[in-house]
């Protein structure tokens, strides 16, 4: 895994700060430090300054792309990846791609180069950044389009204001030394006015500053060692499809942060309908606190405040925040939020945030939505109120035309109970208006003679509205309850399907009859070790296009496709299963409707993709035990064998040239080859025995280096065969030269194979060499012989096991020369057989520098 | 030493132990033998050995444990018989009271010469005296080494390592108990010091050609002086 690269930003107030010119300059100065930069995308404005900065960097090609009949020119992310600079320069990270480009929006291609390793020099104005846009909008009344999430700032390694006093900026104007937008420039020009600029510039200081001092916080709590919030703060703040939830959400976000502390986002579903634009909004709103940093949370409740309550105290907040809410007419006799939140909750302080924006007429679209309903409801209601008249004609004469009203109340009451508040008030109205036609007298008019009546059929309507909603309002409650109820227990099935799933095939199964709530279907596919994708059916449904896009879910851990901001042009939503940092599956939803996922939908969606990822966690940690046991296992036991094998063996040799010693201080001469012979014999089997169990622990990996300082004289002086040696070897070392650090038993094996070697081939009486220098600290150890030699072509086999050459003497099984090279790995050095130019083999050993410890003095 | 000493062989092996009591009765010492460690702990109390030789593998005890039960009680030399494993086991068994090892296939000439060497180190006078050793004498009142009637310059550090090496003559002493001695507790690690330092001591002793090879360095357990 790489190291994340570091992201400097260079931010201004306004265009025309010179924040491009700032980030050439940078970059100069990383090129003449031989850095490998690239310009990855550079915006000059065809300005000459700033066209002759950027001469000499060397620049990706821009990507071509149609859209729409109409070319455009974007960053080439990939090739970017691809080329893998140390540095790269993106100007604007504000900007949009235009669809059909991998990341929707450029800072997530400048997310993608950190996450690759790449360094990034970027540019930025204060109006895009997430979290100011609101009060630049207020400065300037421009509503800002593009945006950045104040995460990507909050992460970057450096942030260099680019500063200019507004004075300085508009003579650059007047100058024409800024560029400005075509189209824009209506817009532009009302931004460059001083009031404008000033309160700009002090927004992006102001930014700057929260920046810095974040960082101070950061690093004293680093180096007090605290907890991860150093405040004991929690904030939450209420989530809503109003547009102001938006501003409420980033004032929060602001608070938090301000505070050093964790935020949750809460939606209540009341259990109002929404419209498809206000489902919209709400997912967008809650996708933004998300983005920004909150916690998410969505629960259903009927009323408000004590749901709000409850929440705050099981989640321990200490502050929220909510919006003013602006008193409408009908609000005149209930409490006002804030009121009702401050007298339920003591503990909490409340923010009441001010509405940035004028609000606008909004609400005829609240009244509609209850009356909207569709026709069939109302023609329900028109068919049962009809009905109930005629069932009173027929009573009046026995009960008369006042109990008739009764009847009427009864039929409003029974309509609250099926549908929504337009046709209940309609079915108020409509019993109102027959009895008043059909039975008040006079009959067939809407005439009233009676005061009485009148009155009575004015209380009759007030009762029916009431009774109505009321009723209806009831209803609403239990079909919340059951709604979560719902919810609850496909969590729950869901729960206990993982729980008690034999394998994966039956927890999903399991999974998909539970889930009836989602409009689409899923499945599951899973990379194998083997790196193929396995899907949970046996065809692939999934177009070359579409294994691009779960490619990409898989590397990056993100989800992506419908409904996403990732390569949102799928058609398939692809959800990673993330298990400990691994995510070798990927779950793919196919959407029936390709309607926007419902907050119930996703909510199961996520609990599935969670569930799952559990599951996978579970069982890889399961697997990684099991391993782990049967590793430790086998390692015992090989010890075990390896103990007695080295035992069982060595017992008998030790017995076998013991003998063979006594035996040989008083032989006859006819004997004494024979036994010299014998001694030979047992010598060398010994030495194959060392060599095997070598073999086997390198194999098995098992050998493990027991590192000391080691004196390499000393080393290679005990190195060298002590049986009679018909060479003499000549040892080279200078003074002083440096300690080494490794193991020296292991080394020691190392040297003692190649003076056997060097011995078995070289005749009699010649010398083999041995030199040593070091040089910047790395060591370079060469023994030459005078010997045969090794043809060139060999040369990179005799590190091969079990290789021997060909007409070589007898002895020796091919296993020194690779336990030597294994050895030597360990110790992260290189051997290497050359040509002696004497004649004869060179073996030269490199062993990396090394840490020379101080010698301290002794007091 | 004399001969006609006492030495208990303890091996489950019937070879190695006709070995090992051909080798020695052949220069005159005394052998038993046992072949586990129960009986080897009874004939060290029946018959009272001068020396044991006890191999490590034994089918009843483990070598540690065996150990320990003798170093209750007795404070003869104790060598160990054992295959060439991890170092590390070696120390732990030096740790554990055995005076020297050896490992197999040893060659006659070093199994003997272990023998005398803990025999003599066991039994020697006072350590206080003054050492020779060829053309080397250490005085340790004066604190002065001369090689041939020439005194030697050493350092504190390096003159308190050899008189370490020299107080037990012959005899391995491990790393951790030359850094102990000459750093204390928590220089345990540090034996790079020690490297450094011996490689100086070679240098100005092992210069004269009668004393090469005088110090002998046991990779990774210790050192000792080649005195035989």
């Amino acid at each position: 895994m790489t190291a994340p690269g570091k992201l400097s930003v260079f931010f201004g107030m306004a265009a025309g700060v010179g924040k491009t010119y700032a980030m050439l300059k940078a970059a100069k100065d990383a090129l003449s430090e031989n850095i490998d930069v690239v310009i990855g995308y550079l915006e000059t404005h065809q300005r000459q300054e700033t066209e002759k900065m950027a001469t000499g960097i060397p620049q990706i090609p821009r990507r071509t792309l149609h859209y729409r009949d109409k070319t455009f020119e974007e960053m080439d992310t990939e090739a970017i990846l691809k080329r893998h600079p140390t540095l790269v320069l993106v100007d604007e990270l504000a900007h949009s791609n235009i669809p059909g480009s991998t990341y929707t929006k450029r800072w997530q291609d400048v997310h993608a180069f950190l996450e690759a390793g790449i360094d990034v020099y970027t540019t930025i104005n204060v109006q895009h950044i997430e979290s100011r846009s609101d009060d630049v909008a207020a400065i300037t009344g421009i509503e800002i389009q593009e945006t950045v999430p104040d995460v990507i700032l909050e992460n970057a390694h450096s942030i260099q204001l680019v500063d200019l006093s507004p004075e300085e900026l508009l003579k650059r104007l007047e100058e024409g030394k800024v560029y400005l937008p075509e189209k824009a420039h209506a817009a532009s020009l009302h931004f460059f006015k001083p009031e404008i600029l000033m309160a700009l510039r002090e927004l992006a200081l102001r930014f700057t500053a929260e920046k810095v001092d974040s960082e101070r916080h950061q690093l004293t709590r680093y180096y007090q060692k605290n907890t991860i919030w150093n405040t004991n703060e929690r904030l939450m703040v209420a989530v809503s499809p109003s547009p102001y939830s938006k501003s409420l959400i980033r004032t929060a976000r602001r608070l938090a942060f301000n505070l050093n502390a964790p935020w949750i986002a809460i939606y209540i579903n009341q259990g109002i309908p929404l419209t498809t634009n206000e489902q919209d909004r709400l997912l967008q709103n809650l996708a933004l606190a998300q983005e920004l940093g909150a916690e998410i949370l969505t629960t259903t409740a009927p009323d408000l405040i004590p749901a709000l309550a409850q929440i705050a105290q099981e989640n321990h907040i200490t502050k929220i925040v909510v919006g003013r809410t602006v008193n409408q007419w009908w609000h005149t006799f209930k409490k006002p939020l804030t009121q009702q939140l401050t007298e339920q909750l003591h503990q909490i302080d409340i923010y009441v945030v001010k509405h940035t924006q004028k609000r606008t007429t909004k609400s005829f679209p609240a009244i509609t939505r209850y009356i909207n309903a569709d026709w069939k409801s109302y023609a329900k209601v028109f068919v049962s109120i009809s009905g109930i008249a005629i069932l009173s004609g027929l009573l009046t004469p026995m009960i008369g035309y006042q109990s008739v009203g009764f009847l009427f109340i009864g039929g409003v009451l029974l309509t609250g109970t099926f549908t929504k508040v337009g046709p209940i008030l309609f079915s108020a109205i409509l019993s109102s208006m027959f009895w008043n036609f059909f039975f008040i007298p006079p009959i067939g008019t809407f005439t009233i003679t009676h005061p009485e009546d009148a009155a009575m059929c004015l209380t009759f309507l007030a009762v029916a509205i009431i009774m109505g909603i009321t009723a209806h309002r009831m209803a609403l409650r239990e079909w919340l309850l059951h709604k979560k109820e719902e919810q609850t227990r496909i969590l729950t099935k869901i729960t206990e399907s993982i729980t008690y799933a034999k394998n994966m095939a039956d927890c999903l199964s399991q999974i998909k009859t539970h889930s009836t709530i989602l409009h689409g279907t899923f499945w599951l596919a899973t990379k194998s070790e083997t790196l193929q994708w396995h899907f949970e059916s046996d065809k692939n449904p999934l177009s070359e296009k579409e294994m691009a896009v779960l490619e990409w879910v898989h590397a990056q851990k993100k989800s992506a496709g419908w409904s996403t901001k990732n390569l949102s042009s799928s058609p398939y939503l692809y959800l990673p299963l993330v298990a400990g940092e691994q995510s070798h599956s990927v779950l793919i939803y196919q959407s029936q409707n390709q309607q926007p996922l419902l907050l119930d939908e996703q909510f199961i969606l996520m609990s599935i993709v969670q569930h799952l990822s559990l599951y996978l966690h579970k069982q890889f940690l399961e697997q990684q035990n099991n391993h782990l046991k049967q590793q430790e296992e086998s390692e015992k036991l090989y010890g075990i064998i390896l103990n007695s094998i080295s035992h069982e063996l060595r017992t008998p040799i030790t017995a076998l040239s013991g003998n063979l010693e006594l035996l040989s201080q008083n032989t006859t001469k006819t004997q004494k080859p024979l036994i010299k012979e014998l001694q030979e014999a047992v010598y060398r089997l010994d030495r194959i025995i060392g060599n095997l169990l070598s073999f086997s622990k390198i194999n098995a990996g098992h050998l493990h280096l027991n590192k000391e300082w080691i004196e390499l004289k000393e080393l290679i002086t005990h190195s060298i065969p002590n049986h009679k040696t018909a060479a003499i070897v000549q040892l080279n070392i200078p003074e002083n030269y440096p300690l080494l650090y490794g193991d020296p038993i292991l080394l020691g094996q190392v040297f003692e194979n190649l003076f056997i070697n060097a011995i078995q081939h070289t005749p009699a009486n010649s010398t083999i060499n041995l030199y040593a220098h070091s040089k910047e600290e790395s060591m370079y150890i060469t023994i030459e012989d005078q010997g045969t030699g090794i043809p060139p072509q060999y040369r990179e086999h005799v590190f091969q096991k079990f290789f021997r050459l060909p007409n070589t003497k007898a002895g020796g099984i091919g296993l020194g020369l690779a336990i030597t090279k294994e050895i030597i790995a360990l110790h992260k050095g290189t051997i290497r057989i050359d040509e002696n130019p004497n004649g004869g083999t060179r073996v030269e050993i490199t062993l990396p520098p090394q840490k020379l410890p101080d010698i301290v003095k002794r007091q | 030493m004399k001969t006609g000493a006492k030495i208990l062989v303890i091996d489950d092996e019937i070879q190695m132990r006709r070995l090992i009591q051909r080798i020695l009765q052949k220069e005159g010492y005394t052998v038993c033998l046992a072949a586990d460690g129960k009986e080897g702990l009874q004939k060290l109390l029946d018959i009272r050995p001068d020396l044991i030789l006890l191999d490590i593998g034994l089918p009843d005890q483990s070598g540690s444990a065996i150990l320990q039960t003798i170093r209750a009680a007795h404070t003869l030399p104790i060598i160990v018989l054992t295959v060439q494993d991890t170092q590390s086991d070696k120390v732990l068994l030096l740790e554990a009271g055995a005076d020297d090892y050896i490992t197999k296939p040893f060659g006659i000439p070093e199994l003997l010469a272990r023998i005398k060497v803990a025999f003599r180190h066991h039994y020697a006078q006072d350590t206080a005296s003054v050492f020779q050793y060829k053309t080397l004498t250490l005085q340790p009142l004066s604190r002065l080494v001369s090689i041939a009637g020439v005194p030697i310059k050493l350092t504190a550090t390096e003159y308190d390592i050899f008189k370490s090496l020299v107080r037990h003559p012959g005899k391995l002493v491990t790393q951790q108990q030359l850094l102990r001695e000459i750093w204390g507790k928590q220089s345990l690690t540090f034996t790079h010091y020690l490297r450094t330092y011996i490689g100086q001591l070679r240098k100005k002793i092992e210069c004269f050609p009668e004393l090469k090879g005088f110090i002998i360095t046991e990779p990774s357990i210790g050192y000792r002086l080649n005195i035989l």
